[in-house]
């Protein structure tokens, strides 16, 4: 991932119409993108059809983008937008929660720092869990701040949700997860 | 397996490294609650990176074709903006004079209408366009919307 100061100086140049920077500026910011509409949408199928409309907003708008604010914000806020199109019922909540699990599995060789088969088990029952069971706001908030560690001040200006509204959000998320955590035994 | 509901805040709620208050039991539950969520953490992070890579190249393809148009300050901007206010401004010079020609029986803006058309006041960079009137306390301020125009 770039630094913020390689992000700013990549936006600007893209802004301006420099190609090169605006396909590194994609790329880097890519996985944060499918990661944010992974988490939008609790459906890996749903997060790659977001995840490309984002980019693709990105690519065709970036010119327009008038940088007062970060980019990643601005980027956030269509995701956001994007990923509320994709809302739908619970009835696919078994096809989903097999689809993420299939993905996390296939993702385990990407770690940085392998975990063993049997927390792996854990962490890919918690992420179906998270991604099935969480309300979408919970989930964003949780991932935000405390996976992601996102101050909450941080976190509350992408959502555009008032601190305390996302301070609620935050707690009960806490609460659904961290339940789960420990109702999977913790000395395991 | 321990699937008590009654864990004190600082585990459920709280900051994990508030661990002052909490027995040991607790203080490896919030260990656990710590691995767990860097787990995720990274999981999620593998996962959408593999997302990311399995998007179709359309983005590559949109990121080498598409013409990039700064918001401001650009060439395409500029004529964006100063072709629809040209031409807004021409027809405003035409309308204001006509005004005066019907108007030189005695009407109220036959004195109006040149100084309206000599002193405009337009600049490119500018949402809007000022039209000074020969009454000083008066100007008609012309707001465009640049969204509209792009």
């Amino acid at each position: 991932m770039l630094s913020d100061r390689e992000i700013l100086e990549l936006t600007e140049r893209a802004r301006q119409g420099d190609r090169e920077a605006l396909g590194s500026l994609a790329g880097a910011l890519r996985p944060l993108v499918c990661r944010w509409a992974l988490v939008m949408t609790g459906d890996p199928d749903d997060a790659e059809d977001v995840a490309q409309r984002v980019m693709m907003k990105m690519v065709t708008s970036i010119g327009g983008f008038d940088g007062r604010s970060k980019v990643t914000s601005w980027l956030y806020r269509i995701t956001r937008n994007a990923g509320l199109d994709h809302q739908r019922g619970r009835q696919r909540e078994q096809r989903l929660a097999d689809r993420a699990e299939q993905l996390a599995r296939a993702a385990a060789p990407r770690l940085e720092d392998p975990l063993d088969e049997i927390e792996m088990k854990r962490t890919v029952r918690l992420i179906r869990t998270f991604l099935t069971e969480l309300p979408a706001t919970q989930r964003e908030v949780f991932d935000l701040v405390d996976l992601q560690g996102l101050k909450p001040v941080e976190a509350a200006g992408l959502l555009e949700m008032n601190p305390s509204t996302l301070r609620v959000q935050l707690m009960r998320a806490r609460r659904r997860m961290r339940k789960e955590m420990l109702a999977r035994g913790a000395g395991a | 397996m321990d699937s008590r509901d009654d864990w004190p805040d600082e585990v459920l709620e709280g900051d994990l490294d508030a661990r002052s208050a909490l027995d040991s039991t607790e203080e490896r539950s919030a260990e656990r609650i710590a691995r767990d969520t860097r787990n995720m953490h990274a999981v999620l992070s593998a996962m959408a990176e593999q997302l990311g890579e399995g998007l179709p190249g359309v983005v590559d393809q949109a990121v080498r074709d598409e013409e990039v148009v700064p918001l401001r300050g650009g060439p395409a901007w500029r004529r964006r903006v100063m072709v629809p206010l040209a031409a807004a401004a021409a027809i405003a010079a035409l309308i204001l004079m006509r005004g005066g020609e019907t108007e030189e029986g005695g009407g109220r803006y036959a004195s109006v209408a040149p100084s309206m058309v000599s002193e405009m006041d337009v600049e490119a960079d500018r949402p809007f366009a000022v039209f000074p009137t020969t009454d000083p306390d008066i100007a008609v301020v012309w707001l465009l919307d640049l969204e509209e125009s792009e």
